[in-house]
């Protein structure tokens, strides 16, 4: 079984944000393709760690995540295989919106 | 530059831009917002005499009474001609200035606007370390402004905002903090991905533009602390598309209102349409989530939330819900969302 851990704020940005890159060097969609995506590919299970970021808006979590479903990835793999972590409660709300943005995303988006 | 650059010819009389005695958006909005029209319309369609434009100037000696607000469109008004055409306003009888507008201005930043000669900066400086002294009622920030979601600078501001003013600070959870830092990005990004897209704009535009600012501010016994996020956009009730909206607004308004769209709606009634449901001008299902979650930050943190945009304006506080008020009658010439915190114990 293999695992990989994605910490957003030391592997990614202390400061994501938007979707696109046109909206800011952060994107949902960059951090989809760069970590997201060749996680869920090569692993059996996903561990990403919400810790070290001041909140994250809801285009950049709803594209990171709401955008693998909308990639053709599977909303049932990905939701068994994703775990999201953190250290603080402050984060709890972000997590469920997380999993209702996979939840809620389709492929004809 | 912009294509309709005009060299300005000196020799012709100075167009004088007259602001109300209070320049403000909540106190006094019709006659601001007419104030920066006028400037706007002398700067981007000048009436030319001989093929040249007339200099202008704003003669902000008249104003008694400058709110931030006010001045962070002023200053967004200022940085745009700046930016487009590299022209900037000579401020002018800089002795008759109020305490209030020049700290003010001082502190957002808007001297760096205008061309400011060696001698006024240095009477400026006098004058500055005499206010320091006084009752000054409001301190603000620089502003800061960005034309892509660094969110970065926008944090830095609440940071800023915070070591200024520690009570501020001191109310917030980590969890409010970052409800603050999320609805912060998620205002500029909404100047970024929305309020530009509409095309038609009446003015060019400096990218995706938008500016922030944040002030402490003291009235009478109360304090607060407060942060603005404005754009030059087409204005949320005009970005949002009218069958989304249409659709939207049916279900939001069902059993409150009327549901014939057909009757047409306000501004106002746009605006509170788009911060309670998650309508967006993209017509996607997993857009248009950002301004309710603006909305549910103020729902975290307290405070209140006005939107001022296109000529609505509405104001939300978890205890009343969105509130509106009558349309105005001009166009603010884009959107401004106004966070007010209360320092107060309570």
């Amino acid at each position: 079984m293999t695992v990989i851990i994605i910490d957003i704020a030391k592997d990614f940005s202390k400061y994501p944000s938007g979707r696109t890159q046109e909206d800011g060097p952060a994107s949902g969609a960059l951090f989809r393709e760069k970590h997201l995506v060749p996680a869920f590919t090569n692993n059996d299970k996903v561990i990403v760690k919400l810790d070290g970021v001041k909140g994250y808006p809801s285009s950049f979590t709803e594209e990171a995540f709401g955008g693998l479903v909308r990639e053709g990835f599977d909303k049932n793999d990905i939701l068994a295989k994703l775990t999201i972590e953190f250290e603080s409660n402050a984060y709890e709300g972000y997590r469920d919106d997380i999993l209702l943005y996979i939840k809620d995303a389709t492929m004809d988006e | 530059m912009h294509d309709n650059f005009i060299k300005v010819n000196t020799a012709l009389p100075m167009i004088v831009i007259e602001p109300p005695k209070i320049f403000s958006l909540s106190k006094n909005y019709e006659e601001s917002v007419r104030c920066l029209s006028h400037l706007k319309r002398e700067v981007y369609h000048p009436n030319l005499v001989k093929g040249k434009r007339q200099p202008i100037s704003i003669n902000l000696a008249s104003i008694e009474e400058l709110q931030p607000a006010a001045a962070l469109v002023l200053a967004a008004e200022l940085d745009r001609w700046r930016r487009l055409d590299g022209i900037r306003l000579q401020p002018r009888r800089l002795d008759e200035w109020s305490d209030q507008v020049l700290s003010l201005a001082h502190d957002l930043g808007l001297f760096d606007l205008l061309e400011v000669g060696l001698g006024h900066k240095s009477k400026i400086n006098e004058r500055l370390k005499e206010i320091l002294h006084s009752s000054s009622i409001v301190s603000a920030l620089q502003f800061v402004t960005g034309d892509r979601n660094t969110r970065e600078i926008t944090e830095k501001l609440a940071e800023n905002l915070i070591k200024q003013v520690p009570e501020f600070g001191r109310k917030l959870t980590e969890k409010d903090d970052m409800a603050l830092n999320t609805a912060l990005a998620e205002a500029s990004l909404n100047s970024v991905q929305h309020a530009y897209a509409y095309g038609g704009l009446k003015y060019p535009k400096v990218g995706n533009r938008w500016w922030a600012a944040a002030v402490y501010q003291q009235q009478g016994d109360r304090k607060y602390a407060k942060l603005f996020v404005y754009d030059q956009g087409a204005g949320i009730p005009k970005t949002l598309p009218k069958s989304t909206v249409g659709k939207e607004i049916m279900r939001i308004f069902k059993g409150r209102k009327n549901d014939d769209i057909s009757l047409g709606w306000s501004d106002g009634e746009r605006i509170r349409a788009a911060l309670e449901s998650n309508v967006s001008s993209t017509e996607k299902g997993n857009r248009g989530k950002g301004l309710p979650q603006i909305v549910k930050a103020i729902s975290a943190v307290g405070g209140k939330l006005r939107v001022i945009s296109g000529k609505g304006s509405v104001i939300y506080t978890k205890q009343d819900g969105v509130t509106m008020s009558s349309d105005n009658t001009i166009h603010l010439g884009g959107t401004m969302l106004e966070w007010t915190f209360s320092l107060d114990e309570t």
